[in-house]
């Protein structure tokens, strides 16, 4: 009897740690998801504003603002009249094509030049090798910033020598990409099954395309160099001036050495065994185990060069080649400042990269939190 | 000599050097022609009189005169004040200076000339007036007009008086000293604040809540905004005069605080600009903390609650020590950025901020070697520059090496 008390009451007491437990935890995750609902606040405010006032009337702006109306759109106000006022006073078009393609050339290239540059750092062995990995490391701290001014005076008077040498540069890279594709690519499209049954000529045009594509890049550049090495002169005002510079980087090129070291041995001696000279271990081995690395530099790049705003500030004039970063300036300087379209044109230039962002957010996140785990 | 060459350059370690060259070679020379060249140049610049607009350079006599003029400071004993004090500023010697622009309306109203109409800035300044008692200046850029003609190349950077004598900080170019302090002064607040901000939202969204990830997108959502872009959007939030933040101040504070005039004010001008980038950069540092944070073992928590050790032990016993490295690395990083300061200062505060408060040593580089096309005055500024970036960094580095050799 009395035992049968005693497992009662201890019951009873369990039952009630268990429920004390549970309003605590209950309680505990309120405060958490307040907090972090209030941080979120915090960092999405300006944001949200921004997306709505792009959406109403100019006065309305500066109208809305004293109460929680600068956060909530007005659906009987809603206009397209800033969009409309964006397009325009500036050429939009013109400026975001600029920026993507000034962005992605940048980004593509790099990728390409720089993994290059690692991978003979980190796989093929040369004398001064060491020296030059040295060299990279303690160049990664030298900041933009500090070269600009010098950098401006070099790309203002480019002798007609340092063109060719840009010029024939680019040239190599350009052939070097072909053979190392093209050589790449061959088995792949005889073993397609698609494509099996077409004639020989057919093939190699198709595989030709394609090489051709992949270069595509390269191919525009050196392009331009042709046309600046013909004309000669000053390099500002243009889309190489934008490019060039900033195609070879040490920090990704140290990157890719750090996540190439990484990889085994093992895996391009077998390909070397089986007769794969550097090119295709390059491309058939290196490359295709080294996704993430590309998607880090990639991502991490192209943030950088979307947002980039001294260099092109300083060496474009006009809207012809200018991107999008350095085309707001003719908002703050047209008077009266109409808040309205400044929001529609930031939000312009946000609203995609946010919708990237949100679709790719894994690889963002991965690409950040990798870009810092060696140090 | 010979067989070093054959060595190098032939047979399969030939083949090598030579499939080095051709893939990594591309590279290497752009670096070269790209980076260290400039670097080079930039330092031979720097003893000219280059200008960009193409007229012809002559090397300065001495070559350093460029650093001298970036460089040069000193301190200095002032004469004594004379007996009568003037109001109104004369060409050289010493007057009584204007009250500080007035905190309410902005404008330059002095003690003696308050618009009478306008009696909550007349009070205003008389509280000024009252509070700080009549400041005396000296008049004049050049020093020799008041008998210290050793010093005629200086400027007055900052006066202090104390025990009835005045003292004078001065320099040949105290735009570029105030530049090189509003950036440790950059750096000194948003170093420790975004890297314990950071450290913080990644405990936050570390912990095994259901929607983490959501509120892991919010925070780190203004780092894939574009700095300039959204530099501009804050420089309308900060608006004194209907600002969303001045707004927000309020509505918290019940109207007590009426809100700061920012981007206005010289006081806090640099905060503004401060609390902007750490919002726009404190994402990507929380990542690289998450990163850190689950690279941490499990049992150690598990060990550590067995052992009794509660949440603020756990964290700093287990988090801090495990979390060493990356702290490290984003120091080391948000330091060199600080240094880097530049894209904000010219959105939202194009000619320096009031009082050129929020000036640069980047902004200023920039401001006088392509506004202003003095080449090779920027060039020495750049020089200056990279040195302290460099020494800066040796120095952290040192410090956490001998730290590291104490544990």
């Amino acid at each position: 009897m009395t035992t049968q008390t005693l497992n009662e009451q201890q019951l009873a007491a369990a039952q009630r740690q268990a429920a004390i437990a549970r309003a605590v935890k209950i309680i505990r995750r309120t405060i958490a998801y307040s907090f972090m609902t209030f941080l979120g606040f915090l960092f999405l405010f300006p944001i949200v504003f921004m997306v709505v006032a792009a959406f109403k009337p100019n006065e309305r702006v500066i109208a809305d603002l004293a109460s929680i109306r600068a956060f909530l759109p007005n659906p009987s106000q809603l206009t397209l009249e800033n969009i409309r006022d964006v397009f325009d006073s500036v050429r939009f078009g013109r400026l975001a094509f600029n920026s993507l393609f000034i962005t992605l050339v940048t980004v593509i290239s790099g990728l390409f030049v720089n993994s290059m540059a690692a991978f003979t750092l980190s796989r093929l062995r040369w004398p001064g090798r060491t020296l030059m990995l040295s060299i990279i490391v303690s160049l990664i701290i030298i900041p933009l910033e500090a070269i600009a001014v010098p950098l401006l005076m070099q790309v203002n008077q480019m002798s007609h020598a340092m063109n060719i040498i840009v010029l024939a540069l680019l040239l190599l890279l350009t052939g070097l990409l072909w053979v190392i594709v093209w050589s790449a690519s061959g088995k792949m499209f005889r073993e397609w099954p698609v494509l099996r049954n077409l004639p020989e000529p057919a093939l190699y045009l198709l595989q030709a395309l394609v090489v051709a594509v992949i270069a595509l890049p390269l191919e525009v550049l050196v392009y331009f160099m042709l046309q600046q090495a013909q004309e000669g002169g000053t390099w500002l005002n243009s889309y190489h001036v934008q490019i060039l510079p900033f195609i070879a980087e040490p920090f990704s090129i140290f990157l890719f050495y750090q996540f190439f070291i990484g990889i085994p041995k093992d895996f391009d001696e077998a390909a070397y065994v089986d007769g794969a000279g550097p090119f295709r271990i390059y491309w058939q081995v290196m490359v295709p185990l080294s996704r993430p690395v590309f998607a880090t530099v990639a991502i991490l790049k192209f943030l950088q060069f979307w947002s980039f705003y001294l260099w092109p500030l300083m060496v474009t004039r006009g809207d012809e080649f200018r991107p999008l970063m350095v085309g707001m300036d003719f908002f703050q300087t047209q008077l009266p400042i109409r808040w309205g379209s400044i929001m529609a044109y930031a939000a312009m230039v946000t609203i995609p990269v946010l919708i990237t962002f949100l679709l790719f957010q894994k690889w963002f996140v991965q690409s950040v939190s990798s870009s810092g785990v060696k140090g | 000599m010979h067989a070093l060459f054959e060595r190098t350059f032939r047979g399969r370690q030939g083949r090598e050097f030579w499939t080095a060259m051709l893939m990594g070679g591309p590279a290497f020379l752009m670096l070269v022609l790209f980076m260290i060249w400039p670097f080079i140049r930039g330092i031979d610049l720097s003893t000219t009189n280059q200008r960009f607009d193409g007229s012809v350079a002559t090397r300065l006599d001495p070559w350093y005169r460029n650093f001298d003029q970036v460089l040069s400071v000193n301190a200095i004993k002032l004469p004594d004040l004379p007996d009568v004090v003037p109001y109104r500023a004369p060409a050289a010697g010493w007057y009584r200076e204007r009250t500080p622009a007035c905190n309410q309306c902005q404008s330059n109203f002095s003690c003696d000339i308050t618009d009478p109409d306008d009696a909550v800035c007349a009070e205003n300044c008389a509280q000024i007036c009252e509070r700080g008692g009549l400041i005396f200046r000296w008049r004049g850029r050049n020093l020799d007009e008041i008998g210290l003609g050793e010093y005629s190349e200086y400027e007055i950077a900052r006066q202090v008086s104390f025990g009835g004598n005045h003292y004078a900080i001065i320099a040949k170019d105290p735009l570029f000293w105030k530049g090189l302090l509003n950036n440790f002064y950059f750096a000194l607040v948003v170093v420790p604040v975004q890297t314990g901000l950071a450290l913080l939202l990644a405990i936050v969204v570390n912990q095994k809540l259901p929607y983490r990830n959501v509120f892991r997108t919010m925070y780190f959502s203004p780092v894939v905004t574009a700095m300039v872009i959204i530099a501009v959007v804050w420089k309308f939030l900060y608006n004194p005069d209907f600002g969303l933040i001045n707004e927000m101040i309020q509505f918290v504070t019940f109207g007590q605080v009426e809100g700061f005039r920012w981007l206005q004010s010289p006081d806090m001008a640099m905060p503004a600009i401060m609390i902007m980038s750490i919002w726009q950069g404190v994402g990507f540092q929380m990542i690289i903390f998450l990163a850190g944070l689950q690279d941490i073992p499990e049992d150690l928590y598990e060990a550590s609650a067995i052992d009794g050790a509660n949440i603020w032990q756990q964290f700093r016993f287990i988090t801090l020590p495990m979390l060493r490295n990356t702290m490290i690395f984003v120091v080391l990083t948000t330091t060199i950025l600080a240094f880097r300061l530049f894209d904000q200062v010219n959105v939202m505060t194009p000619d320096g901020g009031p009082n050129e408060s929020t000036a640069t040593m980047v902004w200023y580089a920039i401001r006088r070697g392509w506004t202003q096309s003095e080449v090779g005055y920027a060039s020495a500024i750049s020089v200056v520059f990279v040195v302290i970036v460099l020494i800066v960094s040796l120095i952290q580095r040192t410090v956490v090496k001998s730290e590291s050799a104490i544990e």
